[in-house]
């Protein structure tokens, strides 16, 4: 091709190479997912092309899960695992994937839905719950045999919970649904008046909270599907809201952490942290560990107060998890993947994945 | 890099979307549409500028001048020509070309704005959320993606009972109406450096617009076809003889 037929065609490769460089297919479009196993000792890690399982207590990595990168895979929501010893694995691939934790091998694969698998699924009383983004929540036998479905009007993004033999499942639909585990049957909806991307939050006597999109927080009775009390939040609130002892945590897009009295909705603090905060809050040994976007990671005592401030590079998005002593926080950047911080904010260990 | 086109288009979108019964294809439909009046003067400069070059190719003068020097060692002086001719005609050689690159970030800001308004994942919600300044947003949230038989955030497919494979109906279309478009801005001349510009377009343009709309959503793909029949259309309407084709009426005859 000569030199001149290239000038010619250059506007049209460029338009392909941005159209290219801003598609799903390259980097990443999430965050990290992170589920601790404090039996053997294990982190696994979901983020982009793989799952990584690490040792908590120096961040070696044991496994990945694909070996290799493979196209179309990747990964974002945390790893669950079962009680017969599967590790399970959302694909944005529309699979959902098996996998060995103690090596990474793979299981099974369930390829029946259309759309990605964004959040989590539920591993409860024997059968495996996953939310889709083609609005239905897929019922699997531990095998990956299809059990039955339950249809939502729009995308399925969270985690469902179990209460007393039933789903609670929040959906971007606007509505909370309660879901029969035998049939898979309706039982009950309520308008939360916005659209859900976490799951709900059990907490006691059967109530359940969600944060909505309508930058609310909502107490729900699950067992009629009745509202209890709303909270006014600055925005979205994006995250699950963590419940402690009576008191429930949540965070908003304005970086403002709110702290409710449970039973009534009442607000007791809140702190503006200025960064978004998009995951949950995580209540640690008397301590709360915030993450937000301005890449700060914050500990508070319970009445508010602030211990300390540690700043990694990066906008943090996901949830901070403990894992032992360890608050682990996904990064999802080239220079650390996870970061391990222990309860003074100092940093334990870090990794990065080989590139491949 | 595009933000402060693509934040608007998506307001824009949303806004037209909340207001045509939460029908994100019409939306798309409607918001083309008042992108083509936008971008009008530049689409008509282009198009007038395409059959200029196209009935050029019929002139006599041009066909004088191209008689008159043949062979390769006079290339430069047949340029020195052309562009002399161009001028006498008040023709712009660059005027099919500029437009198009100036739609160029257009484009690209459409794709953003339809990618980010249908929120597949949750960083493209989260930045959706950040660009929209509606006050009823909340409740529009998720988008309705659902349009026809397709789902207009991931990548369009057809699928028949009696087939085992899904047909990628739209980027067929695709393939076929970029293909009518850019050969109607195609000169004929094989000679003629524009008309080896106009080739390479007429192969690659359908091909990469039709690969696009294969690989990415179909909300995209639906505003390259809406796009394309529009300017299909624009062609026809706007079908006047131009200063080159004028030219070129031969005289009558006159009578002995």
């Amino acid at each position: 091709m000569t030199m001149k037929r290239l000038t010619k065609i250059l506007p049209l490769l460029l338009l392909g190479l941005l159209l290219t460089a801003c598609g799903s297919g390259v980097g990443a479009v999430s965050w990290p997912g992170i589920t601790i196993d404090e039996e053997s000792g294990t982190a696994y890690v979901a983020y982009n092309q793989a799952v990584y399982a690490l040792q908590i207590e120096n961040g070696a990595q044991r496994w990945r899960f694909p070996a290799e990168n493979q196209a179309n895979f990747t990964t974002f929501a945390p790893p669950q695992l079962t009680e017969d010893g599967q590790l399970l694995v959302s694909g944005y691939d529309q699979t959902l994937y098996s996998v060995n934790p103690e090596n990474g091998n793979p299981g099974w694969t369930f390829a029946g839905a259309t759309n990605r698998f964004i959040g989590s699924p539920l591993v409860a009383a024997g059968l495996i719950y996953a939310p889709n983004s083609d609005n239905r929540l897929y019922t699997l036998a531990t095998n990956g045999e299809l059990q039955w479905t339950f249809s939502s009007q729009q995308p399925l993004w969270s985690q469902p919970i179990l209460v007393d033999e039933m789903l609670i499942v929040s959906s971007m639909d606007h509505n909370v649904y309660g879901v029969d585990t035998g049939s898979g049957e309706q039982i009950w909806s309520l308008d939360a008046g916005g659209a859900m991307v976490s799951n709900p939050t059990l907490g006691e006597g059967g109530i359940v909270y969600v944060g909505t999109l309508n930058r609310q927080v909502l107490a729900i009775d699950s067992s009629r599907g009745r509202l209890i009390w709303s909270h006014d939040a600055p925005d979205w609130v994006w995250g699950a809201p963590t419940y402690f002892d009576g008191q429930l945590f949540a965070g908003d897009l304005t970086g403002t952490v709110i702290v409710l009295d449970a039973a009534t909705g009442q607000e007791l603090w809140s702190v503006d942290t200025e960064g978004a905060i998009t995951g949950s809050p995580l209540v640690m040994n008397d301590h709360i560990y915030v993450v937000n976007e301005n890449g700060q990671v914050i500990s508070f005592t319970l009445d508010g107060t602030i211990q300390w401030t540690q700043t990694i590079e990066a906008k943090l998005y996901g949830s901070p998890v403990a894992a032992g002593n360890l608050i682990l926080v996904g990064v999802g950047t080239s220079e650390a993947l996870v970061v391990a911080l222990d309860e003074n904010g100092d940093t334990a260990w870090t990794f990065t994945p080989a590139s491949q | 890099m595009l933000e402060f086109i693509i934040v608007p288009f998506t307001n824009v979108l949303v806004f037209i979307y909340s207001f045509l019964g939460q029908n994100f294809g019409l939306a798309i439909i409607v918001f083309t549409l008042l992108v083509r009046l936008v971008t009008y003067p530049f689409n008509a400069s282009q198009m007038k500028s395409a059959k200029a070059m196209q009935e050029l190719q019929s002139n006599p003068k041009w066909k004088q001048i191209q008689e008159k020097y043949k062979g390769k060692e006079n290339r430069e002086k047949l340029a020195q020509e052309q562009m002399k001719l161009y001028q006498e005609l008040g023709i712009n050689p660059f005027g099919a070309c500029l437009p198009t690159l100036i739609q160029l970030p257009l484009i690209i800001a459409m794709y953003w704005a339809v990618t980010r308004a249908l929120a597949a994942t949750p960083l493209q919600l989260l930045d959706f959320a950040r660009g929209l300044s509606l006050s009823n947003a909340a409740d529009l949230i998720p988008l309705n993606s659902h349009f026809l038989w397709m789902d207009l955030g991931q990548p369009e497919r057809l699928y028949l009972d009696f087939l085992p494979i899904g047909i990628p109906v739209l980027a067929a279309i695709v393939l076929v109406t970029s293909y009518i478009q850019t050969k109607m801005m195609t000169p004929a001349n094989p000679g003629d450096q524009g008309a080896q510009m106009g080739r390479a377009m007429n192969l690659y343009m359908p091909i990469l617009m039709a690969y696009i709309s294969y690989i990415y959503s179909a909300g995209l793909a639906l505003y390259f076809v809406t796009t394309n029949v529009l300017s299909i259309v624009q062609y026809y309407i706007t079908r006047r003889p131009t200063a080159a084709a004028k030219a070129v009426v031969p005289a009558k005859p006159k009578q002995p």
